[in-house]
Parts: structure tokens; C-alpha cells; sequence
């Protein structure tokens, strides 16, 4: 494959991969933070999941079908984002912004999936005030679609600046800090769609 | 040092096997798999309540451990071991967490009420008010 070389290799002191090593492992222990934040909701969520309130339960509301093409959409995002740091790796520049431009359209698609659910079961009149088990849900899954949106934000401003100023060594990093939050929130989908959806509705 | 290399250098990726385009195929052909396999076994409901809730945290749990190993790139090499660590203890604060609180609302649940039956036929005359 040929090798753009757009930009000039990196060159890195001793302190200064010692600095990114640092930051790696600083997004590691948030990611880790956050995960016990998630932890709470989904504890909140199995203790409050029977609390109906004569309202309707798991099996009632949940489409698995819908909720799979979300799966898919939100893997399929998972991968682009890391073709994307391979691309950067090698430095070419313009598929690094392809797949991140990729990444954003599923991942925004994603958001816009779960908004319709939302505003779905809400237009159904079983909005979060319900009962306990509507409030844990939606806390739980639109935590979630939160951080999505907000990785969203992330992702757009961090390819603008590549488009702008070229894929520079600080971009590497901050791509790869992205991708590293990407995955996560990836995996924390995977709990979300084992023990709200499908545990839900069996 | 070189662009090719950067992630390495900086322990964010393992030293010891090196990251390809392959290694994001099989993590994403695993998780896909396991994916659909989970919402095939939920759909058709094929066998009794329990085992189907062992078999979807299973295949849950494994799709976990892929992500890790194959999109976060977790392994244990000397520069990852801190990682390895934080992650454990973030496991061990996510079980007592959840399966703390599982546990003791339905015992709290027991306590309160008499016996079990009784529990069941309040949760279903109250909708678990």
C-alpha cells in the first residue's frame, strides 16, 4: 500500500512518551471510574426492573430487533474507529478522516436510533416517571446515549482539526484516547443489550 | 521513533503481538457472532427461563472479554499490569455492586414480608409498589 507521508514522523523524547504513556493510563483509570458509574445504574435497574406500577413491563416495550440494529450499528462503529488508528499509524491522512467520518455516521445514527425509542415510548405515555422500572431504564440507557453523543462531539471537533491543521503527533494521541473511549462505551452497549434487552424479554 | 509505532511506545497497545487490520476483523466477526447468538437464543426461547439467562450472561460475559482483548488491545505485559489491576478491582466493585444489591433488596423483601408466596402475591396485587 502506498504511504502518503502528509505530514513529517513523529519524533518523541523520553519524556515526552513517558507524557503520553501517563495520559493512556489516565483515560484508563476514567474509563474504569465510569464503569463502576455504570455499575450503579445497572445495580439500580436489577433491583427496580419488577417495579412496574401497573405500567408495562421489559417484554412489553422492548423491540429486539430494533435494539439489534443498534448492536450492529454501534460494532460496526467500533471497527471503522479502529481502521481509523491503523490508518493513522501509517499515516494517511485522508482515510483516517474517512473512517472517522465513518464512525461519526453510525455512532450518530446510533443516538438518533435511541432518540426515536425514546421519544417512542414516551409518545406511548410510558416516559420515566412512570414507575421505578421506567426511571432506571431510561437513567441507565440514556447515560449510555449520553456519553455517545458527547464522543460524537469529540470525534467532529478532533477531525475538523485534523482537516485543518494535518495529523499531527497530538493527534495520534487524542485519536487514540477517542478510540479507547469508543471501545469502552462499545462494551458497556454489550451489558446494556444482555441485561435490559434480551434478559428483559425473555 | 517512527509514526508506525507510536502506540506501542506509549503502552497503549501490546509490545509483545503486534496490532492489525486482522486483529479488529476477528474481534468484530467474534462480537457480531456472539452478538447475533445471544439474540437468536433470547428470540426462540428453546429452553427453561434459568438456562437461558446462564446462556445470555455467558455469551454477554465472553463478548466482554473480546472487546478487551481484540478493540482495547488489554494484555498482560509488564507496561499493561496497572491497567490489568484497575480493571480487576473495577470487576470486583461491579459484582459487589450488583449482585450486593440484587441480593440484599430480595432478601430485605423476604424480611419484610412473611414468606414467599405472600411476597409474590403482594409484588403481583401492588405491581412491586
Amino acid at each position: 500500500m502506498r504511504e502518503e507521508n502528509t505530514t513529517q514522523e513523529v519524533h518523541l523524547t523520553e519524556e515526552a512518551r513517558a507524557a503520553d504513556s501517563r495520559r493512556v493510563f489516565g483515560l484508563w483509570v476514567y474509563l474504569m471510574t465510569d464503569f463502576v458509574l455504570f455499575a450503579c445504574l445497572f445495580a439500580v435497574y436489577a433491583v427496580l426492573r419488577g417495579n412496574t406500577f401497573g405500567g408495562p413491563g421489559a417484554s412489553q416495550i422492548f423491540n429486539l430487533s430494533y435494539v439489534l440494529i443498534e448492536t450492529i450499528l454501534l460494532l460496526v462503529s467500533s471497527l471503522s474507529c479502529g481502521l481509523s488508528l491503523l490508518a493513522a499509524r501509517r499515516g494517511l491522512e485522508r482515510q483516517v478522516v474517512l473512517w472517522l467520518g465513518v464512525t461519526f455516521a453510525l455512532g450518530a445514527s446510533f443516538v438518533t436510533m435511541e432518540w426515536l425509542e425514546f421519544s417512542h415510548l414516551v409518545g406511548h405515555g410510558w416516559g420515566p416517571t412512570l414507575s421505578g422500572f421506567l426511571s432506571s431504564y431510561f437513567a441507565l440507557v440514556g447515560t449510555h446515549g449520553l456519553h455517545v453523543a458527547l464522543g460524537l462531539l469529540w470525534m467532529g471537533a478532533l477531525m475538523v482539526s485534523i482537516i485543518r491543521k494535518g495529523l499531527s503527533h497530538a493527534h495520534m494521541r487524542k485519536l487514540l484516547l477517542l478510540g479507547m473511549f469508543w471501545h469502552f462505551l462499545e462494551i458497556v452497549w454489550v451489558c446494556i443489550f444482555t441485561i435490559v434487552y434480551l434478559l428483559g424479554v425473555i | 521513533m517512527n509514526r508506525h509505532d507510536y502506540f506501542e511506545q506509549i503502552d497503549a497497545w501490546p509490545r509483545q503481538s503486534r496490532t492489525y487490520l486482522s486483529t479488529y476483523i476477528v474481534g468484530f466477526i467474534l462480537s457480531l457472532g456472539l452478538s447475533l447468538t445471544a439474540y437468536f437464543v433470547a428470540v426462540q426461547q428453546v429452553w427453561a427461563h434459568t438456562t437461558l439467562v446462564a446462556i445470555l450472561l455467558l455469551l454477554g460475559g465472553v463478548q466482554f472479554f473480546v472487546q478487551l482483548f481484540y478493540f482495547l488491545h488489554l494484555r498482560y505485559e509488564a507496561a499493561m499490569r496497572e491497567r490489568l489491576f484497575i480493571l480487576g478491582y473495577a470487576l470486583l466493585m461491579v459484582l459487589i455492586l450488583g449482585l450486593g444489591s440484587v441480593w440484599i433488596m430480595n432478601n430485605l423483601n423476604n424480611h419484610m414480608m412473611s414468606d414467599k408466596t405472600q411476597v409474590q402475591h403482594y409484588m403481583n396485587s401492588e405491581q412491586g409498589m
